[in-house]
């Protein structure tokens, strides 16, 4: 498997805090890979450099062999990576393709008079939920009365659009419910089947981990410990490599 | 969401006449708009019972009175659906006309450069961005509270507005530069025109622009607008700048109306500029309200200052009815804005 994605050597410091130290792995094109850690383990920190929002002291973010510089989340967009935050970053205050659009909305003109093209972001935000099977019944109703399903459900379509190759979710069952979790993981696996999506789920949930990816990347305080074959590796070697009571093992995935 | 939908969700029969369905269609546009409700009330029973409000000399007046009070109502709403405030438009207003005048004059009182009022003025609008943006800057490059930085800009601005004259007031300005307060285009000063104008383009820019889109979506959530790659700096400063860019039109308007420049321009404009936004349907919480709402907001404040007038009323009084009138207008407000959501009549923001 060609890698799709390359990190390399990536550190990155706040305040002379280090959050990443060194951090090197890759992800192959069509791959799910959890990124295991307990807190302060450096994951939040890498989905904000792979989303755009911050850029590392030093290393590099390859993807399909070419170097990239992530100076705003428009570029990391741009090269395909999608991310569904924890927080969903959605504004309660506007509707299904305001959300769906937000940041890159769909307009006529020239700047600094480009005016919204509502029909068409609304024509494509019908066509995306249903694509994905989410019922939002009322287009023009604001976010915030959205269940936390549809919410999920909205920040999920927006990520997984049809130029998107990396979809990063970022603890994405963690304020939902047993049945909205498993539509969640249903998705995710559809994805993959269907577009061969490739996916960096962080996530603390082992049955969640299990039934997404194929690989787990564990962090411990900003460094990389290792990887492993989740077919060949049980939960307890896991959370023991994330709690750094068993000897590191490197393995090459 | 749909006329028929909403009727369907209030269990209405099926069978309803069209007198119904208009019915359904005004109570729900009445619920949904601000100040809507309030204006369809009091400006017929001024009309009814104060004698010459009504009349198209008084209805000039009133638009003449409105026009600065809506300029700088309007870049104050702005600010505030982005979930920060600008309390420093009428320091704004007052210093841009005042540098203006003093530019323009010759000493004394001013500084005997009589620049050329194709100059100043817009000049004076460019001073008022300036301003704005390092509002802007301030208040999200540097996070230093909205509240603090624009009210110590207002102490500064109006401050500074009487050093250059020694806080005398500059007379006869030069005609080309006070031609908009006295002329008029089918009975309508240029003033009025013009702040109309700006303020008309400016509610149309905010509702259908992508500017506008991120100003509501900053004002929603800015972590989730920042997190989709909608730089929070960037448009706050905008605002800011825009905000103060209609404070430093509003110092030309409020001066050429006048025909003079002074230290305390504007004074106590403040109170009704956020008075008219709140009562205009702007959340201060950010992220909803609209500049329609704002305009309903101002010609209610106005109307009210001009009965006021008109009836005569002891100036001993003055203040506390207005004072009054404006704790009753917001108390109509809530109370329209639970009926609204009772009726699940909220409607996204933009």
């Amino acid at each position: 498997m060609s890698p799709f994605l390359e990190i390399k050597s990536i550190s990155k410091s706040f305040g002379g805090v280090a959050a990443l130290k060194n951090v090197s792995f890759d992800i192959g094109a069509g791959e799910a890979v959890a990124l295991m850690g307990g807190n302060g383990a450096g994951k939040s920190t890498l989905v904000s450099l792979l989303a755009g929002l911050q850029r590392p002291d030093s290393g590099g973010i390859v993807i399909d062999g070419a170097e990239q510089d992530f100076a705003k989340p428009q570029d990391a967009r741009a090269s395909g990576i999608e991310t569904v935050f924890q927080n969903l970053a959605l504004c309660p205050n506007l509707n299904a393709p305001g959300n769906l659009f937000l940041g890159r909305e769909l307009y006529r003109g020239r700047a600094p008079f480009r005016f919204l093209d509502r029909k068409a972001m609304e024509r494509a935000t019908v066509a995306t939920l249903r694509d994905l099977g989410v019922n939002v019944p009322d287009m023009k109703a604001a976010a915030n009365k959205f269940s936390g399903g549809q919410r999920q459900a909205l920040a999920f379509a927006r990520a997984a659009r049809a130029k998107s190759r990396l979809l990063i979710l970022d603890e994405p069952t963690a304020a939902l419910g047993v049945e909205e979790s498993a539509n969640v993981i249903r998705t995710v696996q559809r994805l993959r089947r269907e577009r061969n999506m490739t996916v960096l789920l962080i996530t603390h949930n082992l049955e969640e981990m299990r039934a997404i990816a194929d690989r787990a990347v564990i962090l411990r305080r900003g460094r990389y410990v290792g990887s492993v074959r989740l077919d060949e590796t049980s939960d307890d070697e896991i959370v023991g490599r994330i709690t750094g009571s068993l000897a590191v093992r490197e393995e090459v995935a | 969401m749909a006329k028929s939908e909403v009727l369907a969700q209030d269990g209405m029969a099926e069978n309803r006449g069209v007198t119904m369905r208009i019915a359904a269609s005004v109570g729900k546009t009445l619920l949904l708009n601000p100040i809507l409700p309030i204006l369809v009330v009091a400006l017929p029973l001024f009309a009814a019972f104060v004698p010459y409000y009504a009349t198209l000399a008084n209805l000039q007046n009133l638009l003449l009175a409105s026009s600065i009070l809506l300029l700088l109502s309007c870049g104050g709403a702005l600010a505030m659906i982005t979930g920060n405030i600008d309390l420093s438009v009428e320091g704004t207003l007052c210093f841009s006309c005042m540098v203006i005048a003093w530019l323009m004059m010759p000493s004394p009182p001013g500084s005997g450069l009589e620049l050329s009022p194709f100059i100043t003025i817009p000049l004076g609008i460019l001073i008022g961005v300036g301003i704005g943006m390092l509002n802007g800057l301030m208040v999200q490059g540097l996070g230093v509270n909205p509240f603090i930085v624009t009210l110590g800009m207002l102490l500064t601005l109006k401050g500074a507005a009487a050093i250059p004259t020694e806080a005398t007031t500059i007379y006869s300005l030069p005609p080309t530069y006070s031609w908009v307060g006295y002329n008029a285009l089918a009975g309508v000063s240029w003033v009025v025109i013009i702040a109309f104008t700006v303020c008309l383009l400016l509610a149309i820019w905010l509702r259908a622009s992508v500017v506008g889109r991120h100003i509501y979506a900053i004002g929603g959530n800015s972590e989730a607008a920042r997190e989709n790659g909608i730089s929070p700096l960037r448009t706050v400063m905008i605002v800011y700048g825009i905000s103060g860019g209609m404070a430093g039109l509003a110092g030309w308007l409020n001066a050429a109306r006048l025909d003079s420049a002074s230290a305390s321009a504007g004074d106590g404009i403040t109170f009704t500029v956020f008075a008219a936004i709140i009562i205009g349907g702007v959340a201060l919480s950010g992220g909803a309200g609209s500049l329609w709402g704002v305009l309903g907001g101002v010609i209610l404040l106005s109307s009210i200052d001009n009965v006021l007038n008109l009836i005569a009323i002891n100036p001993l009084y003055l203040n506390f009815v207005r004072g009054a009138v404006i704790i009753v207008a917001v108390l109509l407000i809530v109370v329209r804005q639970r009926l609204a959501s009772r009726f699940r009549l909220q409607e996204s923001a933009a």
